[in-house]
């Protein structure tokens, strides 16, 4: 489990949440000093209720009126005293309580924007090795766990051990031998605290558990309802859900009868103590075998008694939170700590002619030599590989040697089964990843000089799985240059033939798209894909599969739409279906991470190779 | 809020035993406690007597028998609130347990148009998450929420008992505590929908954000991004702030009446024992400083349990949801009707997902399928191919027309029988977790090793069980079938759908990862073995359907033309595209 109830490091990740608050470091020390003042004038307003009694008992006590008098006005002091004590115990609370929510949501506003930056500038490797649920967590639960520590926890442990320390003080002060039983108590329901948290985490883990395997078959279930329904197999799938569900309420009731064993075991407690001493301090009163004892005394002693296990226990419960903050704070700052993609190059693509409509017209890339002299190079497209060796993991090429040019206006396809390195020549051109060895150049500039943004920026990529947004279905196209009108949507939709299915969506344009698009077919996913990349204008476009799942008639009709577009662009084309790429001005077919064929169709045909046996369906791409 | 009730008292039903031993556990263990101070009320004022020298004598046995009931219910107390842990935990997860099985099996019986209207995910959070949620809540509220008021009264009765004079304390502060707090509790709730509404959105942002990083970098979208999460997040930040800042008043207030009750005590208390010379006054208001706490602690747990409620009333809302939803699809459940064989006919069917759409999906459909026929369906993206089988097996409804199978309308079948009878293969492959036999034997429990294995060869898949998966039968799936091929994926489900001994076959896009040389073998092996089947093949590729008896072309839900690949070759123009587009190059 990749879940440590504490941080390795408790001191150092505690430091680093605090450093969180150095621009309010004022106002946090102000709401511990306050916090400190809400216990202080608790205990010392319990302290003198007892003193109350005791003066009134004195009041009796007096013969003489004068006397009785002083009794009377000592009395009114007292009151006096008090109500300015809890006074002061109010405002201080409300003090405290209410900035620290304010300071709380401070922090964890800016903790989650770090969060968010940091995520948009992980090289792309890092998503491949954590999961999408890893990563969440970072977002839900550890900050969960931060709100927590820092809202109830961090201001009320100062009470609690004000508290603590106060009700030890006061039962002492009061007598010390009837404080011993308190003491004695005390220890036992500390221990109990200790060992009883323990057991309580290994249940809950084994309650989390169960749950996990719940949600495992509730899913796959889910997603499958469909064949489950038309294969009758309702019951058979009820009946593994239903042992599934019935270890989870096994689990589940033994955690939970855990957590709550906790109230009975400190209520009993308190109320053992509580009668023990209570039995025992009117003993002490009437026979003195404690020393001195007033009647207030006992009185307070009494009331002192009955809470003094709560500032433990409360103690405990915000020590646990703080505790249990760490470890999810380590793993925030660990991912904060990531180191991000590289990006050093100097050479930035800038605005030359503010109004030209046409991408290429309109920018250019700005060098900047050695000597401080600028050059500004027109923007082409044309891209080149060199011998690039290239692997994932130390060890295993999965690139070995491409070499190839693509120009303009030109088209170049790749085709071969999965894993033979088609995407990840195109990630690396987007540089997704760092090459090993050789150059990767556009426009005659390596693309490790070029800023990673401007790169990206002259690079129009259409991948396999289309992401959508919650947001409607204009919106969701414009997402690619945000600026773009109504009517360029419209137009780009009906280029790439999304135009009418878009029209025929509930409320056409306007739709809302949910859960990653999932009111939508695989075609239509991949038609917004494509409109994407109509209305976007670099002069680099590159298709990865694009079209995959739309039937070979609709493509033929997109490609036609797309073929003004294409004209101009340099069109890179990843596709399964010969039938896409049949048109290429060069087709390379890559095997184990080489290129073992190219050329156009016909040549390739002729060479009656791998094409060949593809072409003509003899083997079957993976 | 009232549209929001929902009753679980159904889903405690089954545990209503235990639920009221635990209900009698708490207040028994519960009243034990409230006698505490009463107790020691008795033990100063009888147990002890004060004389005018200033000294104190005591009873010792009534003192020590006091003291024994005290620790005696001590004790008491402390079993009584295990066992009520023990059955608030069996009640309450129990509870838990019932509802998500009555949720599993009202989904189970969802219609699909149920299942578009919630989507997945969605349905996964409503049985998993929001029941836990559920189950917690019920378990951590059932004390609090019993003791409350119980405590309430009787620390008031109590307090009367021992003196009137300073219950006044209580008779005042207690309405105000509790129109303060209600207060509170009034103005917060909003605030924490809004939370959760606002939460939702930037756990939903961030999730997007993940799942299309490759398409965010590729645009260079960053600082997009960056920024929209930023709105996102100082909404977080502002409802947040202002949310917990409400509820954290609660505390202060808290504070503030305790400390008015005890000075209250101490100036009535004070001010009468001096003027009529009352001495038991000084012991009475120990007693009421004890019952302070107590008092007004409940009326805080009571203003937390509806702070919990709040909490979790979103996830109560997602799962009544669930079950106020009703299906559609009436099922003829006590028809004996069977199918006789696989004829089918479609008469003017029109359909669309929505009564609201103005637009059909399949529009005036009709055709005729006879016994033992191989079917082509074909179409563009979007042109309701599978829409239209789904009619077939009652996935959905129709809005207008008929369809007969076996010359019976399919609405007079139970849906056992005509699903049964019907077998599908579905566009995406799709295999369960558990061993290859396991998951063929979906399509018949009662199937043979024989008939596993013949069903197999005609699916041309026994080969490549045989030679190339560890374990052979016995191999084990993983989730979402990964561990063996989209072209292997295919050929089992077709397997595991022929295992039904089904009248009609459908395949629905089955084919598009074979090889050419697997798919004109299987479809031999079809027609070979099994000429009887009606067949009906959904594909985006000519070749796959060329040789059927007849193709059916669709275009935007509507037929544009019937007949064998020879007929559409000369007439259809869709058709003629395609094939063009297709056979190209193959030709010369």
């Amino acid at each position: 489990m990749r879940n440590p109830k504490h941080a390795a490091n408790i001191s150092k990740t505690l430091a680093r949440v605090l450093s969180y608050f150095k621009p309010y470091w004022f106002l946090l020390v102000l709401v511990i000093f306050t916090a400190i003042g809400t216990a202080l004038s608790n205990i010392f307003g319990t302290f003198f209720a007892g003193k109350v009694t005791d003066h009134i008992l004195d009041y009796f006590n007096q013969e003489n009126n004068i006397l009785k008098e002083t009794a009377q006005n000592t009395l009114t002091h007292d009151i006096i005293l008090i109500v300015s004590l809890y006074a002061g115990g109010v405002f201080c609370a409300l003090f405290h309580n209410e900035l620290m929510v304010f300071l709380t949501q401070k922090v964890l506003y800016r903790l989650r924007n770090e969060l968010m930056s940091k995520m948009q500038e992980l090289p792309i490797s890092y998503f491949d090795t954590h999961t999408h649920g890893a990563i969440m967590t970072l977002y839900t639960n550890d900050i969960d766990a931060l709100v927590n520590a820092l809202n109830d926890s961090l201001a009320n442990i100062f009470v609690s051990a004000t508290n603590m320390v106060g009700t030890i003080v006061c039962l002492f002060i009061i007598n010390v031998p009837l404080t011993l039983i308190v003491i004695f108590f005390i220890i036992v329901m500390l221990i109990f605290l200790f060992v009883n948290a323990k057991l309580n985490r290994k249940y809950f883990v084994q309650q989390q558990k169960a749950l996990a395997d719940v949600n495992a078959v509730v899913e796959e279930d889910i997603a499958g309802v469909k064949v489950i329904k038309a294969f009758n197999h309702e019951d058979d799938s009820f009946q593994k859900f239903e042992k599934a569900n019935i270890e989870w309420r096994k689990a589940a009731t033994n955690s939970f009868f855990r957590t709550q064993v906790t109230t009975p075991f400190f209520v009993s407690i308190s109320y053992l103590n509580f009668s023990i001493s209570a039995v025992a301090g009117v003993t002490a009163l009437c026979t003195g075998w404690a020393g001195a004892l007033t009647f207030g005394g006992l009185q307070s002693y009494l009331v002192f008694c009955r809470n003094a296990c709560q500032p433990f226990n409360y103690f405990t419960l915000h020590l646990n939170n703080i505790l249990a903050m760490t470890a999810g704070a380590e793993r925030i700052f660990a991912f904060l700590d990531e180191d991000g993609e590289e990006d050093d190059g100097k050479v930035e693509l800038v605005k030359l002619d503010e109004h030209n409509d046409d991408f290429t017209n309109r920018y250019g890339w700005k060098i900047i030599h050695e000597d401080g002299s600028e050059e500004i190079k027109p923007l082409r497209g044309v891209i080149q590989f060199k011998d690039v060796h290239f692997s994932y993991v130390k060890g295993h090429e999965v690139l070995k040697g491409i070499t190839f040019e693509a120009h303009p206006g030109k088209k170049v396809a790749f085709v071969g089964s999965t894993g033979a390195g088609k995407t990840t020549i195109i990630s690396l051109l987007a540089r997704f990843y760092p090459i090993d060895s050789g150059s990767i150049t556009y426009d005659d500039i390596s693309i490790y000089d070029i800023k990673l943004e401007s790169l990206r920026r002259a690079l129009s990529m259409v991948t396999q799985d289309t992401h959508l947004f919650t947001e409607s279905i204009e919106d969701n196209i414009r997402y690619v240059r945000r600026h773009s009108t109504s009517e360029e949507i419209r137009q780009a939709a009906e280029k790439s033939h999304a135009d009418s299915f878009i029209r025929r969506s509930p409320q056409g344009y306007q739709t809302m798209l949910y859960d990653d698009g999932s009111n939508l077919s695989e075609g239509q996913r991949q038609l917004l894909g494509l409109t994407r990349a109509t209305l976007n204008q670099p002069p680099v476009m590159i298709l990865d599969e694009a079209t995959s799942n739309i039937d070979t008639r609709s493509e033929l009709l997109i490609q036609q739409g797309l073929n003004d577009l294409m004209k101009e662009r340099t069109v890179m084309v990843i596709a399964h279906r010969l039938s896409t790429i049949r048109d290429a001005d060069e087709i390379m077919v890559l095997d184990h991470g080489i290129i073992i064929e190219r050329g156009t169709q016909d040549e390739l045909l002729a060479l009656k190779g791998s094409y060949y046996d593809l072409y003509t369906g003899k083997v079957e791409l993976a | 809020m009232k549209q929001n009730r929902f009753s679980l008292w159904p889903y405690i039903k089954p545990y209503k035993v235990k639920f009221f031993i635990a209900c009698i556990c708490i207040v028994v263990e519960n009243a034990l406690e409230i006698s505490l101070p009463f107790l020691m009320d008795i033990l100063l004022t009888k147990g002890m007597s004060h004389h005018e020298d200033g000294t104190y004598t005591y009873d010792a046995g009534f003192v020590f028998m006091i003291g024994g009931i005290m620790i005696g219910f001590a004790v008491a107390a402390f079993l009584l609130g295990l066992a009520s842990a023990k059955f608030t935990a069996k009640a309450g997860r129990g509870m838990g347990f019932e509802l998500r099985k009555q949720e599993y099996q009202k989904i189970q019986n969802f219609s699909f148009k149920n299942l578009d209207h919630f989507r997945l995910n969605s349905l996964m959070t409503r049985m998993t998450n929001d029941v836990q949620i559920i189950s917690d809540t019920f378990c951590s509220v059932l004390r609090p929420i019993l003791r409350a008021p119980f405590q309430l009264v009787f620390a008031i009765t109590f307090a009367f008992i021992i003196s009137a004079q300073l219950s006044i304390v209580f008779a005042i502060a207690v309405p105000t505590l509790a129109i303060l707090l209600a207060i509170i509790i009034i103005l917060t709730r909003p605030q924490f929908y809004k939370l959760q509404a606002s939460l939702d959105r930037i756990n939903r942002t961030t999730n997007e954000s993940l799942t299309a990083m490759k398409l965010i970098r590729a645009n260079a979208k960053k600082d997009y991004e960056i920024e929209k999460f930023n709105t996102v997040n100082s909404e977080v930040k502002s409802i947040g702030q202002k949310a917990l800042a409400l509820l954290a008043t609660n505390m202060g207030i808290m504070n503030m009446m305790t400390y008015v009750c005890i000075v209250g005590i101490l100036l009535i208390g004070g001010r009468h024992a001096l003027r009529y010379d009352d001495y038991n006054m000084a012991n009475h208001i120990a007693a009421f400083l004890s019952y302070t706490n107590q008092t007004l602690a409940s009326l805080i747990m009571l203003s937390n349990v509806f702070m919990m409620f709040t909490r979790s009333s979103a996830s109560l809302a997602r799962v009544k949801e669930v079950f106020e939803c009703e299906n559609e699809i009436k099922d003829n459940k006590d028809s004996t009707l069977e199918v006789e064989n696989g004829s089918v006919e479609f008469n003017d069917v029109s359909f669309k997902y929505n009564e609201n759409a103005t637009e059909y999906v399949l529009k005036d459909i009709s055709f005729k399928i006879p016994n033992g026929h191989f079917v082509g369906i074909l179409g563009e993206t979007g042109s309701s191919k599978s829409t239209l089988i789904y009619l077939m097996e009652r996935f959905y409804d129709i809005n207008e027309g008929q369809i007969l199978i076996s010359d019976h309308d399919i609405k007079e079948y139970s849906l056992h029988e005509l699903r049964n009878q019907i077998s599908i293969s579905f566009q995406g492959p799709r295999l369960f977790t558990g061993t290859v036999r396991e998951n063929l034997l979906w399509g018949n429990p009662q199937a043979t090793q024989e008939e596993i294995e013949q069903a197999c060869k005609i699916a041309c898949c026994y080969d490549f069980i045989i030679n190339s998966l560890d374990h052979g039968f016995d191999t084990m799936i993983s989730q979402g079938g990964n561990n063996v091929s989209g072209g292997q994926r295919q050929r089992l489900c077709i397997a595991r759908a022929l295992l039904k001994k089904p009248k009609i076959l459908i395949l629905d896009d089955s084919f598009s990862a074979l090889d050419r040389i697997t798919e004109g073998q299987l479809k031999k092996n079809l027609k070979e073995y099994l000429p009887d089947m009606t067949k009906i093949v959904i594909s985006q590729k000519v070749s796959t359907i060329s040789d059927a008896d007849s193709i059916i072309v669709l275009d935007n839900g509507h037929i544009s033309n019937i007949g064998t690949s020879e007929y559409l070759k000369d007439h259809d123009p869709i058709y003629q595209d395609i094939y063009k587009i297709q056979t190209e190059g193959l030709a010369q």
